[in-house]
């Protein structure tokens, strides 16, 4: 046997670990380069694993997401144009949707920056490899702190993008309307990014025991003054006089001259007016912002980052003894109408989503925004009280609540078959045919979502004050979405199933993930341009004066032809999925 | 809560015949160190000194507190009270220098799926900052070692539970640590590899190298270990070189001395923390 190599530099009768940093190494500093390059090698390998095993699929799907963007683009232009033909002051519209689509922006991005961060920088795995090393846990923050924002910049590809583009198709710009918009874009990221990192580490730090009920108190605090403001908002009178004062009142308040999406709204909007000083004066205060805030967010971060991971990690695990009697008694209903074995499993995939905080909370928050949205579509400064603009308003709505349902069930429902393969070996020696267990998990998925979808569209059908007619149809064609979303999510999730991941968020974002995402939204797209025929279907048969509340024979064709979709769609999806899924191997 | 642990670590060096003189390196300490995890104790005022030079085999039951003492060694748990010191460091005021010469292997290793091995070893070197053509000697050392080298170039996500063991020793020696902290590092091995790893530990003590390995394996232990630590609900048991464990409780075999120490310790302790 030769010299062992790893005989110790210093020599072994040295004196006890000699002085601090004695074999300090001098690449030390550069711990947040190898950080970045290790990721970037992952994320090259990532690629590569799929051009070369899937090359038509890796097209596929780039062919449609294109396909989505110039959707997305379409929407967001036919939004812009409306406003515009309203014959609002042009300035004071573009301000205020610029105002609210950075703060919705802001809180997706702090929102899903805090779920990221919590998972890297508190989690099981990776964290604990990270901090046994002799690395300034600074460049470790810090480090995730970019990733982030990297990830971050997928929101600017999808949506900031169209939103440029079809600011850019209803407005003269000149050439340098491009770079600033981007610039303000990026520069607006930070900031939200930095929230998500103290939103982290404050759960970590002061709640590690019980991160659920900590991010439960602040959601029904939040709501709690939403409904406050809803409140006080809606008792304020709305005759036609002080109409005009209302509105400028509230959009006195959209301008709230201390928050970073008003800068940067503000410099858009200087910008689209072309004045270059002033876009450049905004753009200068969020980049001074950003860059102290994330300053003294990654130090301080960084100092207390060991603590707080050694904190959430004694935390992870609480000794809470449960005996279920909540979630049985939920389930209990659907003892009457599913068989027994059915019955448990149901019982045992409820469980397993009520106790697993990131399953939940991310749909509770997105929703809870959402029904804070469509409770306040009184107020937004559009005629609510002619047809047209309640029609509009429903399409929109009904369009924003599906897509984001279809994002939330490529993201939760479809890795359920996937979570649920690993244990193949135990449901393989259950006496279950496994369609059964694709029909439980397709149940369970549509009672979400109707709970979530319908309950979000039967508000904002009652707040509109829609005719009872139309708001069946809203909610049917609801209904028909949910459905097909819940089939497609199984029936793509049995179809390209995830093996030895455990982690739902990287099953969700492999191809299959990625195919239902598309596919979802795609069939979403053809659920609503439907119902946009419907709509103007109603508007022509409107002006000339026939009963409103009905439907021509074409109409009812069409409306049958998409509640049908959903359905069809689902069988569908689920029949391809039990096939593949019934010749799986445990 | 807070009596002396029945078996303290000098009683264990009185009666033990350490491996070698008294002017031994120490390359970790504890003192005292507790761990509570809400009402449970996991690890109750546990004092150790781990010197260069030895294998340290730690023994116990599931949920004996081996794990989170391990981890509290590394500076990835912190004590509720006492406090650990590596090669003269502290750990909470030199973190980062004493993690220097550690290193961790955790009972599920982690690895980046999409890195191959070769990736990842390159990513802890420059962590630690080896100079490369050092690492690379070392590594082409390891690899035949370990024999890795039919799976090194792979992405990690299709190893096997035992090739991620081995890429995660590997990564782990990579830096030359003077303290190797591994947790239960055979488990799922084949024999050869174990064999192998059994000798790599031997080698390492002698190279002047500390290695603080938790085990179920008592064959292993006895084996490789010099000295041996057995820790019951938090408390270390018994404590000294196998000939010192065996010279002091009736069973002869390291089985027999196990199953009876664990079953006094359990009985007691396991009363008064319910009470407590
Ligand atoms: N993160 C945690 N949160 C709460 N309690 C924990 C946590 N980690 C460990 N414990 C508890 O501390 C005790 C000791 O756990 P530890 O993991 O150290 O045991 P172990 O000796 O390594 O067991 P095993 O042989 O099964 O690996 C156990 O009772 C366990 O329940
Ligand atoms: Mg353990």
């Amino acid at each position: 046997m030769t010299r062992p190599p790893w005989e110790p530099q210093a020599e072994p009768g040295g004196p006890p670990g000699g002085p601090p940093g004695a074999a300090a190494p001098r690449r030390r500093s550069l711990a947040l380069l190898s950080l970045a390059r290790a990721r970037g090698l992952q994320m090259r390998n990532a690629l590569d694993q799929q051009i070369r095993e899937a090359p038509l699929r890796t097209l596929a799907v780039a062919v449609l997401l294109v396909l989505i963007w110039v959707a997305l683009y379409v929407l967001l232009d036919g939004v812009l144009g409306y406003v515009r033909r309203l014959g609002l002051v042009a300035g004071i519209a573009n301000h205020a949707i610029f105002v609210h689509f950075f703060l919705v922006l802001a809180v997706m991005l702090a929102f899903s920056n805090a779920i990221l961060t919590f998972s890297t920088l508190y989690g099981r795995h990776e964290a604990g490899h990270l901090l046994a090393m002799p690395v300034d846990p600074r460049q470790i923050v810090c480090a995730k702190w970019v990733e982030g924002m990297l990830l971050s910049s997928w929101s600017f590809l999808l949506l900031g993008g169209p939103l440029m583009l079809a600011v850019a198709s209803n407005t003269q710009v000149e050439w340098y309307y491009y770079p600033l918009f981007l610039a303000h874009f990026v520069a607006f990221v930070a900031m939200p990014a930095c929230a998500g990192l103290l939103a982290a580490w404050a759960i970590a730090m002061f709640a590690p025991r019980r991160p659920l009920r900590a991010v439960g108190a602040i959601s029904v605090a939040i709501g709690l003054g939403a409904l406050y403001w809803i409140a006080r908002a809606s008792s304020a009178s709305w005759e036609s006089e002080r109409w005009v004062e209302e509105l400028f009142g509230n959009l006195r308040f959209l301008r709230q001259p201390l928050m970073p999406n008003t800068w940067t709204a503000n410099g858009i909007v200087a910008v689209m007016e072309r004045d270059v000083g002033e876009s450049l004066l905004y753009l200068g205060i969020v980049l001074g912002n950003a860059a102290f805030v994330s300053w003294a967010t990654i130090n301080v971060l960084g100092r207390s980052w060991p603590l707080a991971y050694s904190r959430a990690l004694q935390g992870r695990y609480s000794p809470t003894i449960r005996r279920g009697w909540i979630t049985g008694a939920c389930c209990a209903p659907a003892r009457l109408l599913l068989p027994r074995a059915m019955h448990r499993l149901l019982l045992k995939d409820v469980r397993h989503f009520m106790r697993d905080a990131r399953q939940w909370t991310q749909i509770v928050i997105m929703f809870g925004l959402l029904l804070v949205y469509v409770a306040n579509l009184q107020r937004l400064p559009l005629d609510v009280e002619s047809s047209p603009s309640k029609n509009l308003m429903t399409f929109l709505n009904l369009t924003t609540v599906s897509l984001i349902l279809a994002t939330f069930t490529s993201r939760f429902v479809f890795p359920m078959v996937s979570l649920e393969s690993q244990q193949l070996w135990l449901l393989e020696l259950l006496p279950l045919r496994r369609v059964t267990l694709l029909l439980v998990k397709f149940f369970f998925a549509l009672a979400l979502t109707v709970v979530s979808a319908g309950g979000v569209m039967w508000l904002a059908v009652h707040m509109l004050d829609l005719h009872p007619f139309w708001s069946m149809v809203t909610m049917l064609v609801c209904l028909s979405i949910c459905i097909g979303l819940s089939g497609l999510a199984i029936g793509l999730g049995a179809r390209f199933p995830v093996f030895g991941q455990r982690n739902p968020a990287r099953i969700a974002a492999g191809f299959g993930g990625t195919f239902n995402l598309i596919a979802s939204m795609l069939f979403v797209l053809v659920e609503i341009g439907g119902v946009a025929i419907l709509s103007l279907m109603r508007v022509s048969s409107e002006s000339e004066l026939s009963a409103p509340n009905n439907l021509t024979p074409e109409g009812w064709l069409l409306l049958s032809g998409l509640l049908g979709l959903g359905v069809v769609v689902a069988t569908g999806a689920l029949a391809i999925g039990a096939q593949h899924f019934n010749r799986l191997e445990g | 809560m807070t009596r002396p642990a029945p078996f303290s670590d000098d009683g264990g060096e009185r009666r033990g015949s350490p491996p070698g003189d008294d002017g031994r390196i120490e390359t970790a300490r504890l003192e005292g160190v507790t761990k509570r995890f809400g009402v449970k104790v996991a690890v109750s005022s546990l004092s150790l000194t781990l010197y260069a030079g030895e294998v340290f085999a730690f023994l116990g039951p599931n949920g004996a507190g081996k794990t989170t003492t391990l981890k509290m060694t590394t500076g990835l748990l912190r004590p509720d009270s006492g406090h650990v010191t590596v090669c003269g460091l502290s750990m909470r005021d030199a973190p980062r220098q004493a993690k220097q010469h550690i290193a961790y292997v955790p009972d599920l290793p982690f690895l980046y799926d999409k890195l191959t091995g070769r990736e990842f070893i390159h990513f802890v070197r420059d962590m630690y900052g080896v100079p490369p053509a050092l690492a690379a000697e070392r590594l082409a050392h390891l690899v035949q070692r370990l024999d890795m080298a039919a799976f090194l170039d792979q992405l990690t996500e299709g190893y096997s539970h035992g090739m991620k063991q081995k890429l995660a020793l590997a990564a782990a020696l990579i830096h030359e640590p003077r303290l190797l902290v591994v947790d239960e590092p055979l488990v799922g091995l084949d024999p050869r590899s174990i064999r192998v790893i059994k000798t790599i530990f031997r080698e390492l003590a002698q190279a002047g190298c500390t290695v603080f390995m938790s085990t179920h394996t008592l064959d292993v232990a006895e084996a490789v270990a010099d000295r041996i630590g057995i820790l019951s609900s938090g408390r270390l048991v018994a404590l000294g070189t196998l000939a010192a464990l065996q010279s002091q409780s009736p069973g002869t075999r390291l089985e027999d001395i196990f199953l009876q120490l664990t079953d006094e310790a359990s009985a007691a302790p396991a009363g008064l923390e319910r009470r407590a």
